[in-house]
């Protein structure tokens, strides 16, 4: 890489748009590639009344996935959940409250380190409602796909 | 510290945003398969952010009365870049803890790579353009990310010392929609690097009046005039009244006074009125009328305190610019929306980055053209300004 044509810090700009280095996929192995994942309840998109769903997103089966946040795109309520991954490992101990989740695409609730899903596995989601009326929700995923790649010298 | 970004060796990158116009589509319909086409000549593109599904997709306002739009991005070889279509607002329903629909763009990370002559794909469905303001000329998608360029970056290896700076504002006076205005900014004394852009708006403050059968009449103060007051009364009820008008410079008041017949009815047209606004020196100094049905009867009152407008945040579309870099090449494909564009923190999108910043030797110009995008007469005349921020190079 040219050290010449090297990116100044630009302080004003949000993470995405400064760029994130990606080493070469020739020499990692691997390539990521941005893939969000939406997720709404079944029933159209609605938690019933009161009700406790256990639900889940399947993963795709080309490639892992790695989730780095999440955000509220709709909600006409409040609500909680609770996400787990395929081998059972728990994100939070205990439901999340909405109302502690970002709802701005610009600016989701992070996950740091990103965690990773394996192809063809699962995001398990309990979610319940709290606003004790039927509650339309979409929850998105910011997330990217990570595909292997043939390793050999770089051209 | 995080790694700065670096292109591959022998290629460097400029900022660009590709622009989909969306003003054109029909509201409630389903547009699939969608594009915008990377032409060559400019490279290849690396998509970073996405403004503007809020501008072009209906909002969720409720299950059985609008289930809100949705979008779906796909990669150069028309992959989907999401597991399903995605809603652009965020937290749509009021009642959820009282927050408002959100108007907001996204980022793509790490970001998406699109050849040059291939084509960002994407479809939408349930369409609403501008759902605020209803002005469908502001629909518009924004691609924001770099073109990446054979060569080497055109920025001289120069010792330098590299403070804070911030140029005095690109000012121009908005006018009625579809109107191009050019303005620049010398860059004086040192070269200038281009960071960020900020961007507030003076509109003029207006009054307006009139009802059935009556002249619409719309007052708009000049920019910049100091307050002033507009009484009209049609004299309805008072019988034999003469029409007069009288404006005062020292007390900052126009008065006006409708004539009616020996009955009390009141007869002044919006003519009238109009011709003698137009013949008062001070009434033309501090703002302009516009009458709609002239021959119309007068409206019945109107009293209001008028201003020359203050400086504010800009918190709805005027116009779409189109930002040039040192030696003129555009820095988009289109004009982009003022919104999109626009750095300030108390602003909607917050985001008027450069990324990288722009390069403008001494002796250059920053030059902007302003596309006006304003529909509703009483918003003509705004006036924005645009800050531009970044570094000075002092040679050491």
């Amino acid at each position: 890489m040219s050290a010449g044509n090297q990116y100044p810090m630009n302080q004003y700009a949000p993470g995405y748009l400064q760029g994130v280095q990606q080493p070469p996929p020739a020499l990692t192995g691997r390539e990521d590639r941005p893939y969000d994942i939406p997720y709404e309840p079944p029933n159209d998109g609605v938690i019933p009344a009161g009700a406790l769903l256990v639900d889940f997103v399947g993963i795709d089966t080309d490639a892992d996935v790695y989730v780095a946040g999440y955000y509220i795109a709709i909600a006409e309520g409040q609500f909680e959940f609770q996400l787990t991954d395929s081998q059972g490992y728990q994100l939070t101990k205990g439901f999340v409250n909405s109302n502690g989740v970002a709802v701005a695409a610009s600016d989701p609730t992070l996950l740091s380190p990103a965690h990773p899903f394996p192809a063809g596995g699962k995001i398990l989601i309990e979610i319940r409602d709290l606003s004790g009326l039927d509650n339309k929700v979409q929850l998105v995923f910011k997330a990217w796909k990570r595909f292997r790649v043939k390793v050999g010298p770089q051209q | 510290m995080p790694q700065l970004y670096t292109p591959p060796e022998g290629f460097y990158d400029l900022p660009f945003t590709w622009v989909y116009d969306a003003s054109a589509l029909t509201d409630g319909s389903d547009y699939p398969n969608q594009f915008v086409y990377i032409q060559g000549g400019y490279g290849d593109f690396i998509l970073r952010r996405v403004a503007g599904m809020t501008r072009v997709l209906h909002a969720f306002t409720g299950v059985g009365f609008n289930e809100g739009g949705r979008y779906l991005l796909y990669d150069a070889q028309g992959r989907p870049l999401q597991g399903g279509p995605i809603c652009p607002w965020s937290n749509n329903f009021s009642i959820f803890g009282g927050i408002a629909p959100i108007e907001t763009d996204f980022g793509m990370v790490p970001e998406v790579f699109y050849k040059e002559t291939s084509n960002i794909k994407f479809d939408l469905a349930n369409v609403l353009r501008d759902t605020d303001h209803g002005n469908a000329l502001s629909a518009q998608i924004a691609f924001q990310g770099v073109r990446r360029v054979a060569g080497t970056v055109q920025k001289p290896n120069m010792k330098a010392k590299t403070p804070y700076f911030g140029y005095d504002p690109i000012v121009a006076a908005i006018g009625p929609a579809g109107s191009v205005i050019t303005r620049r900014r010398l860059v004086t004394d040192y070269p200038f690097e281009l960071y960020n852009l900020l961007i507030l708006v003076t509109v003029p403050d207006s009054a307006q009046g009139g009802g059935e059968s009556q002249s619409t009449v719309t007052i708009k103060a000049t920019i910049g005039v100091a307050d002033y007051t507009v009484d009209i009364d049609d004299n309805n009820g008072t019988p034999g009244q003469v029409f007069s008008f009288v404006s005062d410079p020292v007390t900052r008041t126009i008065t006006v006074r409708g004539a009616t017949d020996g009955g009390g009815s009141p007869t002044t047209t919006g003519t009238e009125l109009g011709n003698a606004w137009n013949a008062d020196a001070f009434a033309t100094s501090v703002g302009s009328i516009t009458i709609d049905n002239l021959p119309g009867l007068l409206m019945p009152d109107l009293f209001q305190v008028l201003t020359g407008g203050t400086l504010g945040i800009l918190d709805r579309p005027y116009a779409k610019l189109m930002l040039y870099d040192q030696h003129t090449v555009q820095t988009a494909s289109a004009p982009v929306l003022d919104l999109f564009m626009d750095g300030n923190q108390n602003g909607v999108y917050k985001t008027g980055a450069l990324v990288p910043p722009l390069w403008y030797r001494k002796d250059s110009q920053i030059q902007i053209d302003f596309t006006s995008i304003i529909v509703d007469p009483a918003l003509e005349g705004a006036v924005l300004q645009v800050y531009p921020i970044g570094r000075q190079y002092y040679p050491c």
